[in-house]
């Protein structure tokens, strides 16, 4: 039940891009076209778990040894490491899949919300199922809002803006008008 | 020493290269904390404080930094000066570094500093760096305590805690809620632009 | 192979020299950091009776339904000075928590945490209200404090919360003592 409520937070209430802000930047860069924007979602869920998993033992080990004030760097390095295994590991297995996540890949490790998950993960308190499933749960709300927000710049390219609201003035306000609509799941735990 | 070079890197940073405003880099704390004026101050000399050191160590490791694994690098350094802020926050100003919370961490991953690491320290003298990270810092707190007060004008009446608005005014809660970021910052980003080409046409009809 | 093995000897280096410099840094802020992690968690209760150390207490709470949790407060000999009381009553929108620090069983100081309530608490107006409490000892006289105008409800529940700290620090923790 408790796992339920977590991964519902995460996804919808508090949606880690309409909400806590946090993968902005690819969700502004990335998102003109639906299929790369799916691309980008699905990459991100598996860096994001996969970091959510191995930043938990890390965690302990610093604890262990006392030295949490090295938090931040290690988690940074860690997933630093992991984008770079995942891209190896995607090239020798799926090469299709490679080619179609690998330009997002590089990318990821300066994605605030991998790191942004990471940490939420050790201030909560998560023990390791709670921080996957936070973690996978944080992704797939960053894969929704990236999703919906490209269908919505895909019928905004053709509309016909003002020049000063063109590019991203107009897809912030589109995404603020997201935002509202997200706003309404506040009540929902 | 050449002053004009540093006062033009120092100025390209606040205006004409903006960070926040012409490079669009940078937006989650810039949407994130920017509820309230003091955060938006606070975040913008913690990310500078940051910019300034890790663009002069980069600028001076630049030789002994190989090409293959410039970027571990520039994360172990970055890392290291967001930790120390995050200490001292944590040790001298509590109050900043609660609401601020996970987003002090956050600045690693802030893109103006890797940003400025690769385009800028990497390949200029150590001097030039530090002060290319002065002009992105204060153009990047310049843009988010105006963003910052505009929400906390709108949102609660007030800028700095100290009341602005008249009394008639019943401030407009959605101001200083994440929808209303957005859409400040869009608007904020659309006044700027249009702005911008009014100037810029001025000067070609002045020429 | 070799120019691998270089290049990661190399990052380990830059890796120990951050890591050497943050132990520095960390030496120094170590212990204001503690400080202030400590003003968080016992701020509430420094705030009612002063700076002492705080242990729970194990006690009996039947019959006292507002009490959620009593702290001893120990001075540096670790005798017991006084005792916090953590409480929460039922007020006009919800519930009111609030804590009562009790010093040789008189009432110190009444801060109220938390409420929904829309008028008189959270206000300027509470501070006399709360104030008026200070050297109390009997749970009736707590009971016949003035209410704040206009917030009956509430002031109902802050008296009836200082009453129960006071006959429970008297009847239950007094009694232990004397044991």
């Amino acid at each position: 039940m408790n796992l339920i409520l977590i991964f519902v937070g995460a996804v919808l209430v508090n949606n880690f891009v309409m909400n806590q802000f946090m993968g902005i930047c690819p969700f502004l860069g990335v998102s003109k076209k639906t299929e790369t924007a799916f691309g980008m979602g699905m990459a991100v869920t598996f860096v994001i778990t996969a970091a959510s998993l191995a930043t938990y033992f890390v965690r302990q080990l610093l604890v262990a040894l006392g030295i949490e004030y090295l938090q931040t760097i290690a988690f940074i390095l860690v997933i630093a490491v992991l984008v770079q295994v995942v891209e190896l590991v995607l090239r020798k297995l799926s090469y299709a899949l490679y080619q179609a996540l690998g330009v997002y890949l590089p990318l990821i490790t300066t994605n605030c919300a991998v790191l942004g998950a990471t940490i939420l993960n050790v201030d909560n308190g998560y023990n390791l199922i709670e921080s996957v499933v936070s973690g996978f749960g944080a992704a797939i709300g960053f894969t929704l809002a990236i999703v919906l927000f490209s269908g919505i710049r895909e019928k905004m390219e053709m509309s016909d803006l003002p020049a000063w609201m063109q590019g991203f003035p107009g897809a912030l306000i589109a995404a603020g008008l997201m935002a509202v609509a997200f706003s309404g799941f506040a009540g929902l735990i | 020493m050449d002053f004009k070079a540093l006062r033009k890197t120092l100025f390209n940073g606040i205006f004409n290269e903006n960070p926040t405003f012409r490079l669009v880099l940078g937006m989650c704390p810039t949407l994130a904390i920017t509820y309230q004026a003091s955060n938006g101050i606070g975040m913008g000399l913690a990310t500078t404080f940051v910019l300034v050191f890790s663009n002069l160590v980069i600028s001076l490791l630049r030789n002994l930094i190989p090409e293959k694994i410039r970027i571990p690098a520039f994360i172990v350094i970055i890392a290291t000066f967001v930790t120390v802020v995050e200490m001292v926050l944590h040790a001298f100003l509590p109050s900043l570094y609660d609401t601020l919370g996970v987003f002090i961490s956050l600045i690693v991953v802030n893109c103006i500093i890797f940003a400025r690491a690769e385009a800028f320290a990497f390949k200029n003298p150590p001097l030039l760096s530090a002060m290319d990270g002065l002009g992105m810092g204060l153009g990047f707190t310049l843009a988010i305590t105006l963003l910052s007060c505009i929400r906390e004008l709108l949102g609660s009446g007030t800028i700095f805690g100290t009341r602005f608005m008249p009394e008639w005014f019943e401030p407009m809660a959605i101001a200083v809620q994440p929808a209303g970021g957005f859409i400040l910052l869009g608007l904020t980003l659309a006044a700027v632009t249009a702005i911008s080409a009014r100037t810029q046409k001025r000067k070609e009809a002045a020429k | 192979m070799r120019e691998t093995v270089k290049l990661g000897v190399r990052l380990m280096l830059f890796a120990l020299v951050a890591g050497l410099l943050l132990a520095v840094v960390n030496a120094i802020t170590e212990e204001p950091i503690a400080r202030n992690e400590r003003l968080k968690t016992d701020g509430a209760r420094i705030a009612v009776i002063g700076d002492y150390d705080f242990e729970a207490v194990e006690t009996d709470l039947t019959g006292y339904d507002a009490i959620r949790n009593v702290y001893a407060a120990l001075d540096e000999s670790g005798q017991t000075a006084g005792y916090v009381y953590e409480l929460s009553s039922r007020g006009y929108g919800g519930d009111i928590t609030l804590s009562v620090g009790i010093k040789d069983g008189a009432v110190n100081a009444v801060s109220v945490a938390g409420h929904t309530e829309t008028k008189g608490l959270g206000t300027a107006d509470e501070t006399p209200f709360l104030e008026s409490f200070a050297g109390i000892t009997q749970a009736d006289e707590a009971l016949g404090v003035d209410a704040m105008s206009g917030a009956t409800v509430s002031s109902d529940a802050v008296r009836n919360a200082v009453a129960q700290a006071l006959s429970h620090a008297r009847d239950v923790l007094g009694a232990q003592e004397v044991e």
